[in-house]
């Protein structure tokens, strides 16, 4: 990786309040001095650009519009191949992203990679750089929904899933008990849990006002411990069924501390190889969509002119 | 016209769906105001399976809008405009194209985004009357 460069805090102070990944106007407007920016910052010349590789989904339509167009204009341009990106696939070859002089240690395949943002959640079997197979997926809600919403019950801001974490640092996860969700196989289901959160929270303040305030840094760990405590209860059989070693966790949620922590603990006493992808590679970014066009350039898998985006594209 | 039901558990719901269901022949916005925890993902669901929706439904919370397909081959939208702050931010990101299709639009938290509402649409207003219960008006606006 020579560079990686994102619009979104001049977006924001250009649009105000516009949800930057959103903003498709506003997309239209960065994306060529983005492109430019990271030509620049990577020290080279258009014309050792060797593919262009761009996102086809899934995603809102109209900013991935806005994406597919520039690609397919820069790779005729340049007269270089193009190539279509999955967003899932790219978060989960996020953890094959190398720093320039820095050597890293990468999953060997085949291995398990959870997937947790506020709108995917995914056990995905990864095969092989481009071989994927999604094994179980949220029927509702995403788990990055569960912390939103549970901290708009507590009144904290959104997003507050980040705020959720920083106070359940200083909780204690024993303190309040949930209920799982009753789910199949490795499938997901966080809308019930939103529900239960929020009945817990409205019968607690009925019998005290200031339940939420007193309360804050217990009721945030112990509800964040329990859904990765969910997490786990559908990771673990899934990685026993495969009999893999090597276990990842990608998207915005493996941000969470409870989720790093725990994944490591769970890694030392099953004797699981854990990789848990920098910060700045777990939210949305262009280097894993880079990364995935590389896996396919080697691969000589490109995209013809007329391809389209899809909103809904699936792994 | 304006229609009200008082649901006392969840099966009940498939009335009400029915009657969203057979108004979204003419009426292609349809608003769904209530509380979180409210059911209105619920009620959508329920009403996406009468509209023979082949896409899986889930949360659009975090990407505003789901695209769901139908038997026919036609589009629903659902969306969630929590994240918006103004109908500004809605024609930023191109979203007032998707109201203005002429596909099913079903919408949650509509009231950040009043001024694209066309002038006919339909309001699903659900209260929470208890545990389980819910009062739900519908009204032709």
């Amino acid at each position: 990786m020579l560079s990686n460069v994102t619009a979104g805090q001049a977006v924001h102070e250009k649009y105000g309040g516009v949800v930057p990944e959103l903003a498709s106007r506003a997309h239209q407007q960065n994306i060529i001095p983005v492109v430019d920016a990271a030509i620049k910052e990577a020290g080279i010349s258009k014309n050792e650009i060797d593919a262009v590789a761009f996102t086809r989904g899934p995603g809102l339509l109209g900013s991935l519009l806005v994406g597919t167009s520039f690609a397919k204009s820069f790779a005729m341009g340049l007269g270089v191949p193009l190539i279509d990106v999955n967003h899932m696939q790219g978060h989960i070859l996020a953890h094959f992203i190398k720093k320039k002089g820095e050597t890293s240690v990468v999953p060997t395949f085949p291995f398990i990679c959870l997937t947790v943002s506020g709108g995917h959640t995914q056990i995905v079997l990864v095969k092989d750089y481009l071989k994927m197979e999604v094994m179980g997926e949220t029927m509702d809600d995403a788990a990055g929904e569960a912390f939103d919403k549970a901290a708009k019950v507590l009144g904290l801001p959104y997003p507050g899933g980040p705020l959720i974490d920083k106070y359940a640092k200083q909780g204690n996860a024993e303190a309040f008990k949930f209920s799982y969700p009753k789910t199949d196989g490795y499938t997901f289901s966080f809308s019930g849990l939103k529900t239960q959160f929020m009945n817990f929270i409205r019968n607690n303040e009925q019998k005290d006002p200031y339940f939420v305030k007193n309360n804050l840094e217990d009721i945030c760990a112990s509800y964040q411990a329990h859904i990765v405590s969910y997490l786990f209860k559908k990771l673990v059989p899934a990685i026993e069924e495969y009999g893999v070693a090597d276990v990842a966790i990608a998207g915005g949620v493996s941000a969470n501390s409870g989720l790093r922590t725990r994944l490591a603990e769970e890694g030392a006493k099953r004797n699981w190889n854990v990789f848990i992808p920098e910060f700045q590679f777990c939210t949305d970014n262009a280097a894993m969509i880079a990364v995935t066009g590389y896996y396919k350039l080697l691969n000589k898998d490109f995209a013809d002119q007329s391809i389209t985006p899809m909103a809904r594209l699936k792994i | 016209m304006n229609k009200t039901f008082d649901i006392e558990h969840v099966d009940q719901l498939g009335e009400v769906a029915n009657q969203i269901a057979t108004l979204s022949e003419d009426n292609s916005v349809i608003v769904f105001n209530g509380e979180m925890g409210a059911g209105k993902t619920t009620l959508i669901n329920q009403v996406c399976k009468l509209l023979k929706v082949i896409s899986p439904i889930s949360s659009p919370t975090y990407g505003i809008v789901n695209t769901y397909e139908r038997e026919s081959g036609d589009d629903v939208f659902h969306f969630d405009f929590y994240r918006l702050a103004d109908e500004m931010e809605a024609v930023q990101s191109g979203l007032d194209e998707m109201l203005d299709s002429g596909n099913i639009c079903l919408i949650e938290w509509a009231e950040r985004i009043l001024k694209l509402l066309p002038m006919n649409y339909v309001r699903v207003n659900i209260s929470i009357t208890g545990e389980n219960s819910r009062k739900i008006e519908i009204t032709k606006v």
